[in-house]
């Protein structure tokens, strides 16, 4: 007879080896390669943030034109950790922005002296204290670099506001809580050490020495196994140790193959988001649409 | 200048209907589920977790146009059951894998945090 939900659905296992301010590495297995893909989609092109997305010039005089600033303006990565609390302007019902659905940035500065000064991203300042430049914020391992907009020299003014609202990087990629969101497959390598002791020494280090992200590692002073598997997790199947081997005589020198239900993720954040922030928005984006789908099937088919 | 509005990608329509269902009038048990405003995403998602089910016989997804941001999902099943059944089931199954393993990674993250402040 037909399986039941229970025994169709998965029990994904989860593993977390690294949480940094910027970046997450973790493990998924137990799972199809639909739900990881799905995962780094909607890491990359879903989550929403806040982004600069209209700018209104009262003055510049700079060497750059509006529309040159505009875009790096929007470019800028504002904190959006509280970006639940807002909505998006389309679906907003005021009639044109409200704080609900936007932060209002102004930007005055003017050049009074005699050498040329840089305006950053640190002389934006925001209406909401929740939302500003991630390069703006104060913390305890405050290595952050300001990010420049514009010179001015002397005499120069540039005086604009700015009007950030949420969006998701689906729409324009400025959005995009996520640099890096990428997975990998557990590499398996296994090596013949039979074939292995065939080899010279020089063989032995040459073959060592054509894997581009060095992989193997050989120890000449031990009297076994001298040749050994140094990082699998470098490997990117470029089969040029295989080749490498063919060319001794010995295709089956090592073996190479991808766990294919585990997956190696990692995640760096622009710093709009925490990285484990990303994740988790990810997965509820992900159940929504689900949910919302689900919903509309419930509601009367045909 | 004539590019269509990038929203277009994601915002439904007024009034339009977010997944419709079309039988096939030829095959026995075999539907055109049409979900709009998705895109691969999805579609892959779901097709995948219906290839896992025993009873459907045929179940594949595309995109009909870069243009139109639909995705068309076709099955067809034994008759044992019914293509809604086998949908609203797969996407059951998919729901409950996503609750846990959002559980999982909250539980993950706290006991990371735990241990000893591991931000860097």
């Amino acid at each position: 007879m037909s399986q039941t939900v229970s025994q169709l659905t998965r029990q994904p296992e989860l593993e977390i080896l690294e949480i940094k301010n910027d970046s997450i590495i973790f493990i998924l297995s137990n799972t199809d390669i639909s739900v990881a893909n799905a995962l780094r989609r909607v890491m990359i092109a879903e989550v929403p943030t806040m982004c600069i997305d209209l700018v209104e010039f009262e003055s510049n005089n700079s060497v750059l034109c509006d529309e040159f600033i505009a875009h790096r303006l929007g470019l800028i990565p504002l904190v959006s950790d509280n970006i639940d609390k807002f909505c998006y302007t389309r679906d907003c019902s005021c009639s044109d922005r409200c704080d609900q659905c936007s932060v209002e940035l102004r930007l005055n500065v003017k050049c009074t002296e005699n050498r040329p000064r840089d305006v950053t991203s640190s002389d934006l300042l925001s209406q909401n204290s929740a939302v500003i430049p991630v390069s703006s914020q104060v913390t305890s391992s405050n290595s952050e670099q300001e990010i420049p907009i514009v010179k001015l020299r002397r005499g120069q003014e540039i005086k604009l506001r700015a009007i950030a609202k949420k969006g998701v990087g689906k729409e324009h990629a400025k959005w995009s809580p996520s640099c890096v969101a990428t997975y990998q497959f557990q590499p398996i390598i296994v090596l013949n050490q039979n074939r292995i002791d065939e080899l010279t020494d020089q063989q032995k280090e040459e073959w060592v020495g054509s894997c581009p992200t060095k992989v193997y590692s050989y120890s000449p002073h031990q009297s076994t196994q001298q040749v050994t598997i140094e990082d699998p997790l470098r490997c990117v199947y470029c089969l040029e140790c295989k080749k490498k081997a063919e060319s001794f005589g010995k295709p089956d020198l090592v073996h190479l193959e991808q766990k294919q239900d585990k997956f190696i993720f990692t995640v760096e954040s622009s710093g709009a988001l925490k990285p484990e922030d990303i994740v988790l928005y990810a997965i509820q984006i992900i159940k929504r649409k689900l949910t919302d789908i689900q919903g509309q099937m419930a509601e009367g088919m045909l | 200048m004539n590019a269509p509005d990038r929203f277009e990608l994601f915002v439904l329509p007024d009034g339009a209907k977010k997944v419709t269902m079309v039988r096939d009038t030829k095959i026995p048990n075999a539907s055109m589920f049409t979900i709009l405003k998705e895109d691969h995403t999805i579609g892959n998602l779901i097709r995948m977790q219906l290839i896992a089910d025993q009873d459907i016989i045929f179940a594949g997804y595309r995109m009909p146009h870069p243009l139109e941001h639909n995705v068309n999902i076709r099955i067809q099943t034994n008759n044992n059951t019914n293509p809604l059944e086998c949908v609203q089931k797969s996407m059951e199954c998919l729901s409950r894998e996503f609750t846990s393993l959002e559980n999982s990674f909250i539980e993950q993250v706290q006991k990371k945090r735990n241990v000893a402040d591991q931000y860097i």
